[in-house]
């Protein structure tokens, strides 16, 4: 092998670890519920979404939490599925649910492979929501509520209508109303307040 | 600030008359009010201590989504699914649902207002037995400013819906409007069961006062308690028909009586105590205490801590067993109806559940001595003004102390 042979091997393996480099993500440790490296977020936008996270997650017990990342769409699983386990979304709650966003693309929804909170059909759902041509905190915002809307209505149960007895309630009621009707009755004519006469001197208890 | 030295009005006419007699009262129950309203709905989405059973339960009733958390499976509707209480202040807190929303506010607002009003009551029920303004503001103090009763001040729990009805109750007795006073304890009682507690400490305190002639019986006394325990009886048990007719599947409420007692004589704890159970014992040195809420958050840099927990202010429970013991001093010379009433109060309150540990090994916590606290905070009026003013200014402070140490936002 010539040295013009070990100058080629050389410069291939070059162009491909910068190839490589250039589409390296790092990640970053977690910001709150939306991790935004990229700035791609306002504050006043990263508050609000952080505040709507936070109502979800406090709501139904769910870790909501995203990444806005700059990545080519072919990596965003495989970035996901880290960061979900490193950030331990989820960990302290009942379940995690976790987007990645790229600034360009379609965002991907990462859950608990194990048990996933979203079924196949939910998850599509949600991820319809996302408009890649959207500003990013109005993207951020449609999937919230999206995830938000779908998350309440999967834990949260109204009950069927149990069977009550109102007009056995209406019965004891109107007793109950007719001792209270007795007890002022007979307290203001024990005070002489009903017939206009000069209240007598009640042997009060803290008199005796 | 200045106060009359007996219950007459300080001398002169007018606003300034006015604000010297009921001036400090209403600052305070401004100061109590705007404490327990501070923050109501934070943190959002938490419920704090008993919350967890008894707001669950007033969403049940009012037919609102929830999660499935301390709910039987069996929960529906309109139906109170925490049938080991009466239904009334679980129906007050879903009625607030229902026309405010799901909401925080909704649910401990009521609290905030009973919470309020039961210091008020404190001051006019120390006025009735003869104490002095200063000592009823005192005790309206303490109230104001110990810690579990502040907590329950703000709290959607049953125990301050309690108190407030019952000192309704006592300051109507003691104004001799017995029956009244009956119906206003069977409230009590519709709200959680100890209502019943209430008439027992008024019972107590007659006795006490009449001790002396207990060889010629007042008969017209004893006919006055058989009155207003029959009202109690009849009110409470047509009550909890009504409330079992519209929100429970009992067939009426001698059922639901049955189960109550079945159920609470079968909650028992033997051995030391762990978790959040304690011994009647333990909370005369505030032990057994348990956080109600913790709750952090990290938020661009800034940690926030909330911590509610169930625990007596220190100053006042470590003084009570003196103020008590004073109390029972003044009592037996029969020197002191506020001596006499605070003795009746603690002893009808605190014993049935000291008993029912005792003897039948219930299970018990630090917040049974809500219920408690009224009477205690009488003593402690009454010891206060015994000692020299700097004691009872510096016991003040410490009161103050203690509550803004255990202040749940003091970290926010």
């Amino acid at each position: 092998m010539s040295l013009r042979h070990v100058w080629m091997a050389l410069s291939l393996l070059a162009v491909f670890l910068l190839a490589a480099g250039a589409y390296a993500v790092d990640i970053p440790g977690i910001n709150g519920h939306m991790t935004d490296p990229t700035q791609a977020l306002s504050d006043t936008d990263k508050t609000a979404i952080e505040d709507k996270l936070g109502k979800i997650q406090q709501d139904t017990r769910i870790d909501v939490a995203g990444w806005i990342v700059d990545a080519p769409e072919d990596a965003l699983e495989g970035l996901g599925s880290e960061a979900y386990r490193r950030w331990r979304i989820g960990a302290e709650w009942d379940n995690g649910v976790f987007f990645i966003v790229p600034r360009s693309g379609r965002a991907r929804l990462i859950q608990n492979h194990e048990k996933p909170e979203l079924n196949a059909s939910d998850a599509a759902q949600l991820l319809a929501a996302d408009d890649p041509h959207a500003p990013m905190a109005q993207r951020i915002h449609r999937m919230a509520d999206a995830a938000g809307t779908m998350l309440r209505a999967a834990t949260l149960h109204a009950r069927p209508r149990g069977r009550s007895h109102p007009r056995r309630g209406l019965a004891y009621g109107a007793g109950a109303a007719l001792v209270l009707l007795g007890a002022v009755v007979l307290t203001l004519r024990r005070r002489r307040i009903l017939i206009g006469e000069p209240a007598l001197k009640v042997n009060a208890p803290h008199s005796l | 600030m200045t106060f009359g030295a007996d219950q007459s009005r300080p001398k002169g006419t007018g606003l300034v008359a006015t604000l010297r007699s009921d001036g400090p009262i209403v600052a305070l129950v401004l100061v109590a009010g705007a404490l327990r309203g501070f923050r109501l709905g934070y943190p959002r989405a938490n419920l704090i201590g008993d919350e967890l059973w008894y707001v669950q339960a007033a969403r049940v009733i009012a037919g609102v989504p929830v999660l499935m958390h301390h709910l039987p499976g069996t929960a529906q509707s309109g139906i109170d699914p925490n049938s080991e209480h009466p239904s009334l202040a679980k129906v007050a807190m879903a009625a607030m649902i229902h026309s405010m929303g799901d909401r925080e506010v909704a649910w401990r607002f009521p609290s905030v207002i009973l919470g309020t009003l039961s210091i008020w009551l404190l001051y006019l029920v120390v006025l009735k037995v003869g104490g002095t303004r200063r000592e009823a503001w005192f005790a309206a103090f303490i109230l104001s400013f110990d810690t579990l009763f502040f907590i329950h001040g703000r709290i959607a729990t049953l125990d301050i819906y309690l108190v407030t009805f019952a000192l309704l109750g006592t300051w109507l007795y003691l104004s001799s409007y017995f029956e009244l006073a009956a119906v206003a304890f069977a409230v009590a009682a519709l709200c959680k069961v100890n209502g019943v507690l209430g008439l027992m400490a008024m019972s107590l305190y007659e006795a006490l006062v009449q001790r002396r002639g207990w060889r010629t019986p007042n008969w017209r006394a004893i006919g006055r308690r058989a009155l207003a325990f029959g009202f109690f009886v009849a009110f409470f048990v047509l009550g909890l028909g009504a409330l079992d007719g519209y929100w429970s599947e009992y067939q009426g409420p001698w059922d639901h009586l049955a189960h109550m007692a079945s159920f609470h004589s079968g909650i028992k704890h033997v051995g030391p105590s762990s978790g959040t159970e304690s011994t009647a014992f333990q909370w005369w040195l505030n032990e057994g205490t348990f956080d109600y809420l913790t709750w952090t958050e990290t938020n661009h840099g800034v940690t926030r801590r909330i911590l509610f927990r169930a625990m007596m202010n220190g100053y006042v429970i470590f003084s009570a067993p003196l103020a008590l013991l004073y109390a029972a001093e003044r009592c037996w010379k029969h020197d002191s109806r506020l001596a006499t009433f605070a003795l009746a109060s603690v002893v009808a309150n605190y014993g049935p559940i000291f008993l029912a540990w005792a003897v039948a090994s219930r299970t018990s916590y630090i917040y049974y001595m809500v219920p408690v606290l009224p009477g205690i905070a009488c003593a402690l009026a009454l010891s206060a003004f015994a000692v020299p003013r700097y004691l009872r200014w510096g016991f003040a402070a410490t009161i103050l102390y203690a509550f803004i140490f255990s202040f749940p936002f003091k970290n926010l």
